[in-house]
């Protein structure tokens, strides 16, 4: 007794873990019904339950319009379901991304796909194409980023492994190149210039139901495929090598994360822009708290990115209502004072001295 | 975290049930695209809109079309514009919903609307506009014959037609005094011009409405040749075409002086137009597809007769 | 249950690292790799474990090639841990050597009773109950290398490889960790490490296997393998090899040759020729200080110390067989090498009839001679007065001087030499 109290951090962690597995998971579900009632338009709370409830079939005696009922299900709901599937995909892409590269500080970009697909994006609205209708935008640059990708996976594989470092740089080349034609293209498209650099910002605009629910079975199989590769995630951390004495089949679970990881990315980035820092934030934070084994890091970061996606957005939308901010510069703006957290907490640790 | 057995049939179970669940939200929440009266709208586009014979509450996602239905006396009848709806002074009064970019569809919708006008030939966007359930009708123009026949059609379509009609018969009256004038001046006459939007520097192309001022002010557009409504071009190429006239458009900094800035330019002092001053302003309603098209019109006869007083001493 | 390497061939790039490497391990031994950096023992190592490919050859596993065997099932069999081990992330100490446990455990499934129950016992058996919850990126280098070591006994293989274990470990913890190796080989776990100590080595290892050159320079128990020849060869140092009495393994010292005192004494080494009468162990401080110059000792027997540090020394030594006194030959032998000398020195050699013969040969010697004495010839006379006598008429003679300390004999020899 009085030596798990010693090694405090033991039963305390313990106890902070088991809080925030059942916590999270309840805050998720509050969240949503909390952020459905938020809006540039005032509907009241009870309005929106009785909304909600009246659609899965309880009856209500009906207090709103139609126009408010369309305002909660058709816009608010799918943005809010979004938004946390989006969150929850960044987070886990996030995991998968550091676990790959040993690096705290690695992140779902890192290898260029917002990049990649930030350009197919920019080109399907400069050239105005819509042949495959609503979905034209996020397919090719879902296109466009996994071609990307895939090229660069060739140049680092070698005989026998899958050099990261050579994936690093060839994805550092990526970003840069494709960013530049994107430039280039926001530069000579004048009159799309807003509308595309919105697109990139990240946002949830006019997301519909359809698009909720790719995003969400992706999700679904992100999520439980990473949970599946935990453990080889776990041993991986110490080293390629000691992973494969361990019995780990290193090469094959490196794929793996990294297919995972890229699809879940790309998805994000087609549909709803580049939305940054998600995947570094909260992988750290969760961590963090409950600990580094992936088994559990998974499932938390999943849910703890949904939450704090969530919120951004329905700050997005509601901060300087009727004009919207994307939700990409709100992220943004909180991964700065988070990096400078981190500095602080490391000179203090003397890891500068 | 570790999964027994049962958890994970536990966990297995949830995924299913959110799954159908999430599908019967998406069921029982799509709303259909009603329609709302009898009158099938052909647009700018060719789309075939369902709209009301008379409609009362109408949102306008373009400035240009804001005046238009300002000046067409339906004003009352208009619920939400843009944020950028700036003329007339009451246009401010009405309740805003955002900007042309991304609108705010909660705004659009609580107000109830039964109409939706939008100006640019985006079809993502129209699709999204229409999810929220109201008809949505574009306007699209490249001449300024284009804006007066647009003025008529938007008569039509919220019925206002005996309105219009009155509006686009002086507006045709005024533009026919210019375009008699300018048209009989012979083509080596005529004052080559140069219309900035943006010190990009951006030109209009001869897909632009305002190349089609020039051409009735009895002017020639330098780019009109590029076929595009906004051109970005180098100051080679203005240099090299050497306007008479030059029109500058103002920009986001109220403090932005274009006829200072373009002859401070290098390269500008050779430039008929610099080295005798014929530059002037722009902007506003040369820019905006409403209405006061005609004024801007009118501005840019008067100031080519000018300059051509002012250079070639053909004066009047 | 044996791992074996059949004619083993690695190549990095053009350069060949490793070349037709053969050697059997079987089951119950402590296997050291030793050999001078560069020498491929690391890549041997991994080539063992499957980590890495042979270019030529093969490894089997029981007979099995590892080639054909999966990741999985390599992992059951052999464990490898590595010098050192950092986690970029914290994880706390019993997470790390539940991690052993992943082959058996696989990736949905929980760990069973007998999972933890195992991983219980090896905590409490490393002694890491106690650092169980703490997280290892906060521990000393000796723990997390214990905790590594957990992790692979964890694996529950029946080969451990392991790559420099205790480098840069306290003593402490190198005697634990061998210890605790030694423990598992007796109960059958094959160990095969790689070492930088030759000492260590020499004092746990039962075979030895000696990578110089490409190749397999030598194989064998220590006693065979760890001589002066071979490390000579193979590390290019001189060293004294030893038998320790205590622990009955060889113990390896290198010899620094001796640097010439510089110009402040103005002092030019002149090499001399220079005999020494020793024995017991006496010319013990003075025979390394001689070097450079041209030594010869004796007459000593085979056993005696000072042999051994002469031989060592690579000086000439008139030897005696052990037990035996000093033969007509010898006494002959030593006559002829007295007579070449420049220069005879005594130390504080105890005397009996055995090496009496020395005394009376010095006595009648005319060169120049040093008595190295710290104590009194009686307390070193087994010869009931014998030896005392000569000793002292020995002393009077006019070419001898009497020092007490090793640094006077030397101070005498330079005088010599610049005088």
């Amino acid at each position: 007794m009085l030596i798990n109290i010693v090694s405090g951090e033991s039963l305390m962690r313990s106890l902070l873990r088991k809080f925030i597995l059942i916590f999270l998971p309840i805050a998720l579900i509050a969240s949503i019904f909390l952020s459905v009632a938020m809006g540039s338009v005032n509907i009241g709370v009870e309005k929106v339950w009785g909304i909600l409830l009246s659609n899965v079939g309880i009856p209500i005696p009906v207090t709103w319009t139609e126009g408010e009922r369309a305002i909660v299900l058709v816009l608010r709901f799918p943005r809010a379901i979004a938004a946390i599937v989006v969150g929850g995909m960044l987070g886990i892409a996030g995991v998968a991304a550091q676990g790959l590269f040993k690096n705290p500080i690695a992140e779902p970009y890192i290898i260029g796909i917002s990049s990649a697909a930030g350009f197919g994006t920019a080109m399907t609205l400069s050239l105005g194409l819509y042949f495959l209708g609503m979905f034209t935008s996020p397919i090719i640059s879902f296109t466009t980023a996994i071609l990307a990708i895939g090229i660069i996976y060739k140049l680092s594989q070698t005989r026998y492994r899958l050099s990261m470092s050579a994936l690093l740089l060839s994805g550092i080349a990526i970003s840069f190149f494709f960013s530049a034609l994107t430039s280039f293209l926001l530069y000579t498209s004048e009159e799309q210039i807003h509308y595309i650099m919105y697109n990139l910002m990240g946002s949830f605009w006019g997301v519909t139901w359809t698009e909720v629910y790719i995003l969400f079975s992706i999700f679904v199989f992100g999520i439980i495929s990473l949970f599946y590769l935990g453990r080889d995630l776990n041993l991986m951390v110490f080293g390629d090598e000691t992973a494969q004495t361990t019995g780990v089949n290193v090469e094959r679970s490196k794929k793996w994360i990294l297919l995972i990881m890229t699809v879940l990315t790309s998805v994000t980035v087609a549909f709803c822009g580049s939305i940054g820092f998600v995947g570094l934030i909260i992988p750290h934070l969760m961590r963090f708290i409950v600990g580094s084994n992936h088994r559990a890091l998974i499932p938390a970061t999943g849910i703890a990115g949904g939450i704090l996606l969530l919120w951004a957005d329905v700050l997005a939308r509601t901060l300087i209502a009727p004009l919207e901010i994307p939700v990409g510069i709100f992220t943004a703006l909180l991964g700065g004072p988070f990096f400078v957290y981190l500095v602080l907490k490391r000179k203090k640790e003397g890891e500068f001295a | 975290m570790n999964l027994g057995k049962k958890q994970q049939i536990a966990l297995g179970i949830v995924v299913i049930l959110g799954v159908t669940l999430g599908g019967w939200f998406v069921y029982t929440s799509t709303i259909g695209t009603p329609c709302y009266g009898t009158e099938l709208f052909i647009d700018s586009l060719g789309r075939k809109v369902c709209v009301s014979a008379h409609p009362t509450r109408i949102v306008s996602i373009a400035p240009s079309i804001t005046e238009i239905l300002f000046a067409i006396n339906v004003s009352d009848r208009v619920v939400g514009v843009t944020t950028y709806c700036n003329y007339p002074a009451e246009a401010s009064t009405k309740s805003k919903i955002g900007g042309f970019t991304t609108p705010d569809l909660e705004k659009i919708i609580s107000l109830d609307p039964d109409l939706i006008l939008y100006a640019r030939n985006d079809s993502a966007k129209i699709e999204t506009l229409e999810s929220t359930g109201v008809p949505v009708v574009v306007i699209l123009e490249n001449t300024v014959d284009d804006i007066l026949n647009n003025i008529l059609k938007i008569g039509n379509l919220v019925d206002a037609e005996q309105n219009a009609t009155t509006l686009v018969n002086s507006l045709t009256t005024r533009m026919n005094a210019v375009v008699t004038k300018t048209q009989n001046i012979q083509p080596e006459k005529k004052l080559k011009c140069y219309y900035e939007a943006a010190n990009t520097p951006t030109a209009a192309g001869a897909l632009s409405f305002v190349d089609d001022l020039i051409k009735k002010a009895g002017g020639i557009n330098i780019f009109g040749g590029i076929q595009k409504s906004w051109a970005i071009v180098s100051h080679e190429n203005v240099i090299a075409g050497n306007p008479d006239v030059i029109f500058w458009a103002p920009m986001a900094s109220p403090t932005y002086n274009g006829k200072t800035n373009i002859i401070a330019r290098a390269g500008y002092n050779v430039i008929t137009a610099v080295t005798n001053q014929t530059i002037y302003r722009g902007g506003d309603p040369y820019q905006r597809a409403g209405p006061r098209i005609i004024d801007a019109l009118e501005e840019m006869a008067y100031n080519l007769e000018n300059a051509a007083c002012v250079i070639y001493k053909r004066c009047s | 249950m044996a791992l074996q390497s059949e004619g083993i061939q690695f190549n990095y790039g053009a350069k060949k690292i490793l070349e037709d490497i053969s050697v059997r391990f079987e089951k119950g031994y402590f296997y050291g790799i030793l050999g001078p950096n560069g020498s491929g023992k690391s890549t041997f190592l991994k080539i063992l474990s499957g980590l890495l490919r042979a270019n030529y050859g093969r490894v089997t596993l029981d007979s099995e090639n590892i080639r054909e065997l999966s990741t999985q099932e390599i992992a059951k069999k052999v464990a490898v841990v590595p010098d050192s081990s950092t986690a970029i992330f914290d994880f706390s100490v019993e997470e790390i050597v539940s991690m052993g446990r992943f082959v058996y455990i696989g990736r949905l499934a929980r760990e069973t009773a007998e999972d933890k129950q195992i991983i219980e016992g090896i905590l409490k058996q490393f002694n890491l109950l106690n650092l169980k919850t703490r997280n290892f990126n906060s521990l000393s280098a000796g723990e997390r290398q214990k905790v590594i070591i957990a992790r692979a006994i964890a694996q529950q293989s029946k080969i451990l490889l392991l790559d420099e274990p205790t480098s840069h470990l306290d003593i402490n913890y190198q005697v634990e960790f061998m210890e605790m190796l030694k423990k598992y080989v007796a109960n059958g776990l094959i160990v095969v490490a790689i070492f930088h100590d030759l000492n260590l080595a020499a004092q746990y290892c039962d075979k030895i296997l000696l990578l110089f050159n490409k190749k397999i320079h030598a194989y064998g128990a220590p006693e065979t393998i760890l001589t002066r020849e071979n490390i000579k060869a193979v590390y290019n140092i001189d060293v004294a090899v030893r038998k320790n009495a205590f622990t009955n393994s060889m113990y390896i010292t290198p010899i620094t040759p001796r640097i010439p005192e510089a110009a402040e004494s103005g002092y030019t080494h002149q090499i001399k020729r220079i005999h020494v009468i020793a024995g017991g162990g006496t010319a013990k401080q003075l025979l390394p200080e001689l070097r450079g110059n041209i030594v010869s000792v004796g007459i000593v027997n085979a056993l005696d110390d000072d042999y051994e540090f002469a031989l060592e020394l690579k000086y000439e030594v008139i030897s005696e067989a052990p037990f035996s006194p000093i033969s007509e030959k010898s006494r002959t032998e030593l006559i002829q090498k007295l007579q070449q000398v420049d220069l005879v020195i005594l130390t504080n050699v105890p005397f009996g009839r055995g090496n009496l013969g020395n005394l009376e040969v010095l006595e009648n010697c005319e060169k120049q001679l040093i008595i190295l004495e710290n104590t009194p010839i009686e307390t070193r006379d087994f010869t009931k007065g014998r030896v005392s006598e000569i000793y002292t008429k020995i002393k009077s003679k006019k070419n001898v001087v009497v020092v007490e300390s090793v640094q006077e004999v030397l101070k005498f020899i330079e005088k010599q030499v610049s005088g």
